[in-house]
């Protein structure tokens, strides 16, 4: 990844050019914490406004899911329920931070528009925010996790449990880029998102969320697992919360994305980020 | 020192989905008055070029009006100033803050409190928590909206959101100031602290730019000023040369514009013998029998056909510019061509507004009859009105003749085939003040059944 750094100059100091570049767009837009940090929570609030419980209404959806889904899921595919539900629910974690991730970045700039088109702003502000309203939620939905955990397998607390931060520090590096690199495809392009969302339904039940990857064997596994990108994403945050170590063919491909991923949106960011005011 | 430079900026707006039918729709959106392009390998990308070339260097003290048509790039040219859009081509350069105020409160969301939304819109302008929290008494006192500020803004008329922003906003320093008018101020009392406040804010810019199509705003306001067309700048220099220059060249494109329509009036057959092109103008009687009728038959199938409309004072002299307290009499006279149900006059006067739309200032409805009117009824309806303390401006009359149900009309006329604006012009003696009146018509109907039967013309 080539990126040039350019000096991020005061906004008082000197004359200046008004074009920013991509980078300068991408460590500005990152150094404004106290802005993103601020929409992505108020979104989350406002969600929740005049509700009680707020943010654990999503929890308790979840909550439902599993013991529900849980319970058939466990006598469908013969599992013990000790081992099934916490499987279930840390899946569905990382796969509801994901999911809502992709499908959001879709109308990160076409919902964004009323912002940009009126003052000038730094288009990563809006990925940063997006990212962190879901890791915020993300948050809520462990005290699910915790719940389940501590009443069916309290052993599964372990140390081991603990790589799932690295883990999902390398999906939240990727989810940056993802948003960014859809919400500008998706605002150029409006047929994006309704195809995106139906990926996205088709890919909930393709990807081993409901039934371990060890089901598929042979080349059934080598397409919807070993090539599935998301098996990998959620893989390497559910594997340690279920007592597991990560398949490293998980952390390799997770790297591998990190990198490509971020060039990709890079190269693109830097062609294009001129052009999004033009096509909102 | 504040410092703002352009060089050869340009800036082309691609249109997309302009195949479909939301073609006329984005251009009329996006830019009336720019020059529309096809690019591509079937011309089918479609392209206006919003602003070329423009080169402009602005310096401390400048205070410079933007005016042009809708659509010549004054907006555009704005928010490239403020770095929203970013040039095709050319450089733009600034030294200082740069404060646009197209919209007063960024992000501003209804489900959240004053304060909450006063930090949200701060943070987006640029301000950090700190600075904004050191504001806060300030916009607290201006905006005097107590202990509104911690209920969520969906409880606030438009009138004390628009104080909020407009507190929030000139708390700042203003560096180089870009305005786009029509930056309005709720309420009468407080629109009278933020004249002084708006004045005491735009003082302390360094550099200032307006784009309006207020006369009198730009006049006022500037010391210099710029003339736009289809996205050029086409003169600059001192305000009031540049404004006595724009408003000949809108007398100008007027009259060229009229001799179009006539010319295209010529060619319809059956109408052209007598009124030749050149001659077919609304004389100072307002007589428009035969004025713009491919405009009119265009819009209304033609059944009556307003013969008249005319603008008196109390004296009877025919005028259609006013002061606030005078008489104005307005007088429509029409002819039933063709045997009609019923009959309805919709009087409206209108407004531009700064983003080149036409708003519904005021309107007035009078049946002229809800019994069938034989072909060959001559009618005459007409509207007094004392004008009340109406802002300074142009108001422009539409005036639909057609069924009582407001469902098919039989003549439309406005300023499309050349009727004037209703002016109002201020009195030494009114104060600048807002708020909402209605205005109250007295109205006259009469009518006989004339010999002379004029034909109907099937409707284009």
């Amino acid at each position: 990844m080539t990126m040039v750094l350019t000096p991020l100059e005061d906004e008082d100091s000197g004359l200046r050019s008004l074009s920013e570049t991509a980078a300068g767009d991408l460590l500005r837009g990152f150094r404004k914490r106290e802005l993103w940090g601020r929409l992505g929570w108020l979104d989350v609030k406002r969600r929740y406004r005049r509700t009680t419980i707020g943010p654990f209404w999503t929890s308790i959806t979840l909550a439902f899911y599993v013991l529900t889904v849980g319970t058939v899921g466990a006598a469908i595919w013969h599992q013990n329920i000790y081992d099934y539900l916490p499987f279930l629910v840390s899946g569905m974690i990382v796969w509801t931070l994901v999911s809502s991730i992709i499908l959001e970045s879709c109308s990160l700039f076409i919902a964004g528009q009323s912002l940009f088109r009126n003052i000038r702003f730094d288009y990563s502000v809006l990925a940063y925010a997006l990212v962190w309203r879901n890791f915020l939620v993300l948050l809520h939905n462990f005290a699910v996790y915790f719940l389940v955990v501590v009443v069916l397998k309290p052993s599964l607390l372990s140390f081991t449990a603990l790589l799932a931060v690295p883990g999902l520090a390398l999906v939240l590096v990727n989810a940056v880029w993802v948003s960014l690199l859809f919400g500008m495809f998706c605002l150029r392009f409006r047929d994006v998102p309704p195809l995106v969302a139906s990926v996205m339904q088709i890919a909930m039940l393709i990807t081993p969320l409901f039934w371990p990857a060890d089901t598929l064997t042979g080349i059934r596994r080598f397409v919807f697992i070993d090539l599935n990108p998301l098996y990998h994403v959620v893989d390497i945050v559910r594997a340690p919360l279920i007592g597991q170590m990560p398949d490293p063919i998980s952390y390799g491909v997770m790297i591998a994305m990190t990198i490509g991923g971020w060039w990709l949106t890079y190269e693109m960011f830097r062609r294009f980020r001129k052009r999004i005011a033009y096509w909102s | 020192m504040a410092t703002v430079i352009l060089e050869n900026v340009n800036a082309h707006f691609p249109i997309y989905g302009a195949q479909q039918r939301s073609l006329r729709k984005a251009l009329f959106q996006r830019a009336t008055g720019g020059s529309i392009e096809r690019e591509g390998k079937n011309n089918d990308r479609v392209t206006v070029k919003a602003l070329t070339d423009i080169s402009l260097t602005l310096h401390d003290g400048d205070r410079v009006g933007l005016v042009g048509h809708n659509g010549a790039g004054k907006s555009t040219l704005l928010k490239l100033m403020a770095g929203i859009y970013e040039p095709v081509s050319g450089t733009i350069k600034v030294e200082g803050r740069v404060t646009p105020l197209f919209d007063a409160m960024p992000g501003l969301d209804s489900e959240d409190s004053g304060y909450e939304n006063i930090l949200t819109s701060g943070m987006l302008i640029g301000m950090t928590r700190r600075q904004i929290e050191a504001k806060i008494p300030e916009i607290e006192e201006f905006c005097e909206l107590g202990e509104y500020l911690s209920l969520p803004v969906r409880t606030y008329s438009t009138g004390m959101t628009m104080r909020l922003g407009f507190a929030l906003v000139t708390a700042m320093d203003p560096g180089v100031l870009l305005m786009d008018e029509g930056f309005g101020t709720g309420d009468l009392r407080f629109a009278e602290r933020a004249e002084a406040r708006m004045k005491e804010f735009v003082g302390r810019s360094r550099i200032m730019v307006l784009a309006s199509h207020s006369d009198r705003t730009i006049r006022s306001m500037c010391n210099k000023a710029v003339m736009m067309e289809a996205g050029r700048i086409v003169a600059s220099g001192p305000v009031n040369e540049i404004c006595d220059r724009y408003y000949e060249s809108v007398h100008a494109a007027a009259e060229a514009d009229r001799q179009v329509k006539q010319s295209g009036m010529a060619a319809l057959s059956g109408y052209s013998a007598s009124n030749a092109a050149g001659k077919e103008q609304i004389d100072a009687e307002g007589r428009i029998e035969n004025v713009g009728l491919v405009d009119r038959l265009s819009r209304s199938n033609g059944s009556a056909r307003m013969t008249r409309v005319a603008a008196q004072d109390a004296n009877g002299n025919a005028r259609w510019d006013f002061v606030p307290g005078e008489t104005a009499t307005f007088r429509f006279e029409y002819k039933i061509l063709e045997r009609v149900d019923n009959a309805v006059i919709l009087f409206r006067l209108n407004f531009m507004t700064p983003g080149g739309g036409e708003v519904i200032f005021a309107e007035r409805r009078e049946v002229l009859s809800s019994e069938p009117l034989e072909a060959g009824y001559e009618g005459v309806l007409e509207l007094s009105l004392q004008v009340p303390d109406l802002m300074p401006n142009q108001y422009l009359p539409y005036i639909w003749l057609g069924r009582t149900s407001n469902a098919g009309a039989y003549d439309v006329v406005d300023v499309n085939i050349g009727l004037p604006a209703f002016v109002v012009r201020p009195s030494a003696e009114q104060e600048p003040r807002s708020g909402i009146m209605s205005l109250a018509f007295e109205a006259r109907k009469s009518g006989t059944l004339a010999q002379d039967i004029l034909t109907k013309v099937d409707a284009l």
